[in-house]
Order: C-alpha cells, then sequence, then structure tokens
C-alpha cells in the first residue's frame, strides 16, 4: 500500500523510506513516539500533505496524483480536531455531512456514537471525550471503508478513553479498516491486529502484536513487591541478567517459566519476605526499550 | 462548484457569528455606538458660542456701548472683568484664553478721532492663548466687529459688498451626512480584515482546514461561501448604520447603486487583503496585530472622520495611497451627492485593486500543509 515514502524538510528525513502495508478489515495500529513522523505519514496517506518521493496506493487508486475520487471513500479524524465553538453537536454532524451528499443522517450517527442527549449542546461545551467521539462521528459522515485516527485519546481521562476504545471496535466489527495512530502501547496492544513502529521516520518492527512481542520481547518479566533489601543479592545470583531495583520492587526478566519456581525457592529459603508476586509476558513497551534504547513515553516534543 | 455545499458553509458560518456576542458587537453595535457619539459632538456645532473676557479700563459711555455691541453678538459669550483684576490673574484662575482690554482714556482718545483731531485709531488690546485655534475665530470676529463699528461711527457708506449667490455644492450637508458613509466604510472594511483573520485562524488552529482538505469541498468553493457572507454581513451592518442615521439624526442620504457596488468591491478588497497576511503569519497574535497595523492608520488617514482636504498635505498624499480613501470617496460622492460619475471613478480604483489583491489571495491561500 504505500512505498518508499519520504518526507523532507531542509536537510531533515522526517519519513525516511518507508513502506507500509495495510489489510483490509483490520485495525492497524502506527505507534512511535511524538516526533518520530507518524502524524507527517498519515497526513501524507490523507492527502493533507504532499510527500517528497514515493508512492501511496489506497483503495485501488494511487493517491500522490490526487486524493479527489479517494475522499468519498476514506474518513479523517486529524490531530487535535476540534470543531466550530458556537455550533451544536447536531449541527456540525450535519455539516460535515452536507459536504458529503447527506450519506449518513446527524441523528444515526449521534445514536452510533451514543452522544444523542448532547445533540444540542455547543461545541465549545462539551468534554474532551464528547470533543473526541463528534470527531469520530464527522470523520463517518460518508460511510467510510477506511477510517484515519489520529491520536484519537491523547488527552483524554481514562473512561473517556475506553468510550473511544469501544467505537474503534465497533468500527472493525462493521468491517471497516481503521489506521490508528498512537503513542500509547497498550492502545495498540488493545485494539490493533497488526503494528508498525515508527522511530525517526523509519518503521522499526513491524507484525502483530504477539509477534512482535516473541521477536522482540524480554520473554517473562517477574515483579517481586515490598522486598527487604537484604533479598537483592540472591535474585542477582539467579542468572536473570541484572535485577532491576526501584524501591522495594524488584523486577526481573526470565528466561523460562522454570525460573519461577526457582525465585520462589530461594526467597523462602532466605527467610526473608515479600508482599506481592507478578508474572507477566513482556509488552509492546518493553519491545520498543529494546529497540531503540528509549522509552516510549519520554520522547521529545510534538512536530 | 456544488451549490449545496456553498449553502452548508453558509449556514455554518451564519450560526458560529450569531452565537457570538463579541462578534455581533463589533460588527453592528460598535459602528452604531461610534456614529452616535460623533454625530451629537459635531450636531452642536451650529449654535457654538465663544467665550471672551472683557476688560472696561475705560468705564465712561463710550467704553460702554463697545462692551453692549460686543454683548449682541451671538457667538460672543462676554465675561466682563473688573478693571482692576490682573491678566496673569484671570488666565491662571478663569482660564481665560481670550482677553479684550478697553484701555484707560478710550472714550477722549475716540471722540479726538471722531473730530479729526487724532492721528492714530485707539486701540483695544487683545490676549489670545494662540495654541487654542477658537481663537483665531475669535479674532476675526473681533476685526469684523470692529470694521462695522468704524464705518456706523464714521458714517461711511461701503463701497464693496458680498451678497449670498447660488449654493454651488449641489447639496448642503450635514456633519452626520458625511459621517455615515465613512462610518460603513469603516465597518465593512474592519468586518472584513477582523472576519477573515481572525476565522482562518481559528480555523487553522483547530485543525478545520485540515479536515475540510480531506472532505470533497473545494478551497474555491469555500473561499466564495466565506466570501458571500461576508457580504452578507457588510451589507446588514451598512443597512443598519443607514437606518439609525435616518431614525436618530434625520440623516438624508441617496441609495445610489454605486455605493452598493462600492461596499461590494471593498469587502472583495479586504478580505483578500486579510487572506494574504494569514497566508504569510502563522500564530493569531501576530495575526490580530496586523490586522490592527492595517485598520488603524487607515482608519484615521482615509477620512472616515474629517475631510483629507483638511488635512496637511504629506497626509493627503498619504491618504491617497490607501484603499480606504478610495472607499470614502466613492460613497461619499454615491450618498451625499449622488453624483455617479464620480463614484464610478474612484469606484474603478478600489475595483482594481479589489480584483488583485482577491485573486493572490485565492491563489496564495492553501488547506495543505507544508
Amino acid at each position: 500500500m504505500i512505498k518508499d515514502l519520504y518526507k523532507t524538510y531542509g536537510k531533515v528525513n522526517a519519513v525516511d523510506g518507508l513502506s507500509l502495508r495495510i489489510v483490509r478489515g483490520e485495525v492497524f495500529a502506527f505507534l512511535g513516539p511524538n516526533g518520530a513522523g507518524k502524524t507527517t505519514t498519515v497526513e501524507m496517506i490523507e492527502g493533507i500533505r504532499t510527500p517528497t518521493k514515493g508512492s501511496i496506493q489506497m483503495l485501488g487508486m494511487d493517491i500522490t496524483k490526487g486524493t479527489n475520487k479517494v475522499k468519498g471513500r476514506i474518513g479523517v479524524l486529524p490531530q487535535e480536531f476540534s470543531s466550530f465553538d458556537r455550533v451544536t453537536v447536531s449541527e456540525t454532524i450535519s455539516f460535515f455531512s452536507s459536504l458529503y451528499g447527506n450519506k449518513r443522517s446527524a441523528k444515526e450517527l449521534m445514536k452510533l456514537l451514543n452522544i444523542e442527549e448532547h445533540a444540542r449542546k455547543q461545541y465549545q461545551k462539551l468534554s474532551g471525550g464528547l470533543k473526541q467521539r463528534v470527531g469520530i462521528a464527522v470523520s463517518l459522515v460518508n460511510d467510510p471503508e477506511i477510517i484515519f485516527l489520529d491520536e484519537p485519546t491523547t488527552g483524554l481521562d481514562p473512561q473517556s478513553r475506553q468510550e473511544v476504545w469501544k467505537v474503534i471496535r465497533d468500527l472493525k466489527r462493521e468491517g471497516r479498516t481503521v489506521f490508528l495512530t498512537t503513542h500509547y502501547m497498550e492502545e495498540a496492544q488493545e485494539l490493533a491486529d497488526h503494528v508498525a513502529i515508527i522511530n525517526r521516520g523509519r518503521i522499526i518492527a513491524e507484525g502483530t502484536v504477539d509477534e512482535l512481542i516473541d521477536r522482540h520481547g524480554t520473554g517473562l518479566v517477574l515483579t517481586l513487591t515490598g522486598i527487604d533489601a537484604k533479598l537483592v543479592p540472591f535474585l542477582n545470583g539467579m542468572g536473570c541478567g541484572q535485577v532491576q531495583v526501584k524501591g522495594s520492587q524488584a523486577v526481573m526478566n526470565l528466561k523460562n517459566k522454570d525460573q519461577i519456581l526457582g525465585i520462589l525457592e530461594l526467597v523462602k529459603g532466605s527467610g526473608l519476605n515479600y508482599k506481592a508476586l507478578n508474572v507477566r509476558r513482556s509488552n509492546l513497551e518493553e519491545v520498543f526499550l529494546k529497540l531503540t534504547g528509549k522509552a516510549l513515553k519520554d520522547e521529545g516534543d510534538r512536530p | 462548484m456544488n451549490p449545496r455545499r456553498i449553502y452548508s458553509v453558509f449556514l455554518v458560518n451564519l450560526r458560529d457569528f450569531v452565537r457570538d456576542k463579541g462578534g455581533l458587537f463589533f460588527t453592528f453595535l460598535f459602528p452604531v455606538i461610534l456614529m452616535l457619539l460623533f454625530g451629537f459632538i459635531f450636531s452642536e456645532s451650529d449654535n457654538v458660542t465663544y467665550d471672551i473676557y472683557l476688560q472696561d479700563r475705560d468705564l465712561t459711555p463710550m467704553s460702554e456701548n463697545l462692551t453692549e455691541s460686543l454683548k449682541e453678538v451671538k457667538a460672543f459669550d462676554v465675561h466682563k472683568v473688573g478693571p482692576d483684576r490682573k491678566l496673569s490673574e484671570l488666565v491662571d484662575d478663569d482660564k481665560a484664553g481670550f482677553i479684550i482690554v478697553i484701555p484707560d482714556g478710550f472714550q477722549e482718545h475716540l471722540l479726538g478721532n471722531m473730530i479729526g483731531n487724532g492721528s492714530s485709531p485707539v486701540n483695544l488690546t487683545v490676549h489670545m492663548d494662540r495654541s487654542q485655534s477658537s481663537s483665531l475665530v475669535k479674532y476675526s470676529i473681533l476685526a469684523s466687529v470692529v470694521g462695522q463699528l468704524n464705518k456706523v461711527m464714521m458714517n461711511s457708506t461701503d463701497v464693496m459688498g458680498l451678497s449670498e449667490g447660488d449654493t454651488i455644492s449641489p447639496a448642503d450637508f450635514e456633519y452626520i451626512e458625511f459621517f455615515i458613509p465613512g462610518v460603513i466604510g469603516l465597518s465593512v472594511m474592519s468586518g472584513a480584515v477582523f472576519g477573515t483573520i481572525f476565522g482562518d485562524t481559528e480555523l487553522k488552529k483547530k485543525g478545520i482546514f485540515r479536515k475540510l482538505s480531506t472532505t470533497p469541498i473545494t478551497r474555491g468553493e469555500w473561499i466564495l461561501s466565506t466570501m458571500l457572507f461576508q457580504l452578507f454581513l457588510a451589507a446588514l451592518s451598512a443597512t443598519v448604520i443607514l437606518l439609525v442615521g435616518w431614525v436618530v439624526f434625520g440623516a438624508r442620504l441617496h441609495l445610489n447603486p454605486i455605493a452598493a457596488l462600492v461596499i461590494i468591491f471593498e469587502a472583495f478588497a479586504f478580505t483578500g487583503l486579510a487572506m494574504l497576511v494569514v497566508r504569510f503569519v502563522k500564530d493569531a497574535q501576530a495575526a490580530a496585530a496586523l490586522a490592527n497595523a492595517i485598520t488603524f492608520p487607515m482608519m484615521f488617514l482615509s477620512g472616515t472622520f474629517f475631510e483629507v482636504e483638511a488635512m496637511p498635505a504629506f497626509i493627503q498624499t498619504i491618504a491617497k495611497a490607501l484603499p480606504l480613501y478610495y472607499v470614502n470617496q466613492a460613497l461619499r460622492e454615491a450618498m451625499i451627492f449622488n453624483d455617479t460619475m464620480a463614484a464610478l471613478g474612484y469606484m474603478s480604483v478600489i475595483a482594481i485593486f479589489a480584483v488583485i489583491v482577491f485573486l493572490l489571495g485565492v491563489k496564495l491561500t492553501t488547506w495543505k500543509q507544508d
């Protein structure tokens, strides 16, 4: 779908030879830290920016040669989108719907996104979560086959985030393709069929969430909480590499499940205590950390 | 061009606008307040009286006579002061700016002159504050009163006179009738400049332009529709101003169709200018500053409040380089004098300017990101 895409500002390649393939009917998560080139890439696909070089095929059309025909078949929620302040929810959706020839009514979309009770409220008076849901409703007015959501949950409280996630799952159930841009790894892990991780304008890993964790993950992660500090030297001798100690918490990467028993026996034998033990599979956050040497959340400012 | 999309954009602009109290105030109420203020300040100018201070140091029947004569001058409000008061006191305490002193020995000297004994006229001394523009007016009124008295006392007959002929200007007009076209020109200009600059930077900031660029609406449709909306507002505010002028001040202006054309061209010209500004200025605050920088000097230099002809020569030169000057001139020729040809002349300047600037604005406006 996307081949050898470049976007150059001055001497900097914001997008540096990027290729992607997105399967129809799936949720595709485009994951990366702020400033990695996510929005630049997605805006080139949406036709908002012009690529310096490269080709983009979408729905069987080459969109670098003009996006007019494809516009009716895609829906876009731009990053940090907001709408006309003093226009109501229902009027806002109707306005955008009319641009496409009123394919879907505001009423239907408000019902879909469960915002009917706010129909007559002015946009400026809505909460962040509601604004995002209006934005998603607006991106669905033309009954699109592909929906681009650029950071739809950034800045939302956990409950609003859950609501947006539910909408995205519903979209997939309806058979639509969702291109989701995010810097929250748990969002990708929760929703995506396929994930591509971008860093400094390049794709550094691609695949299903499982594949990525298997390939680049750190295996099992064991956390002991509320430990006695004297326990640490014992744990370091376990052959699980360096134990990371944060306060009264010790985190270890295990090579296999058998090591869990070894650790339990060691702790029991030492006579020292702990409060809780947790074992989980490594996650995308750790995949990213391993691939780039940096934490996903700590990366610099917005583009 | 799709008429339904153009209508939709017009409607969404209208909804956003009518619910914005600040916008409504500046579009409709502000020009009306401006007009009421200036209208009332200047409509009083017919019955103006000037304060003058008169000190009679002679205190004789002749000096009393002169005092009475001055009191009869309608333009003067005469404050008589005692012969012993010091001039400096008058200036400091009474804020006197124009003091006439009848000198001691006035009657004696005058009588001498009348029987042919005197060789020089008896002078009234005038102390005036030259920093007050009214002083010269007072002085010239006083001079003509003195001249008239001279004539009466010497029994001379006029060899030269003045008679009022036919009025040369086609219509006698009041200040308010001069001011109304200026207010219309001003409010259409600021509506177009501020509406476009604030509207566009806000839509840019909100990501609405980015969103629109992914929908089927074209930039041309958007611009046409917002332009129609601006024209609608311009027509509405011009109507409000005319109505208030007529109801409150009884201003009679000609509804010359050229005036409507001038307003249309003006709206296009300043919308185009604002689009150029928005194109090259990224943040909203800089854009607002620039909008002020465009409208503020133009408001004062283009003859909105006062006739450009009354200004210093170099300001007149500057005025003639400003588009609003041509708008004001064209509107006045059309609305005050109903002079279609003269109005068309001024209008052609603003029309050419409008076409160039607007086309440039359309060409350089882009929704795409760099």
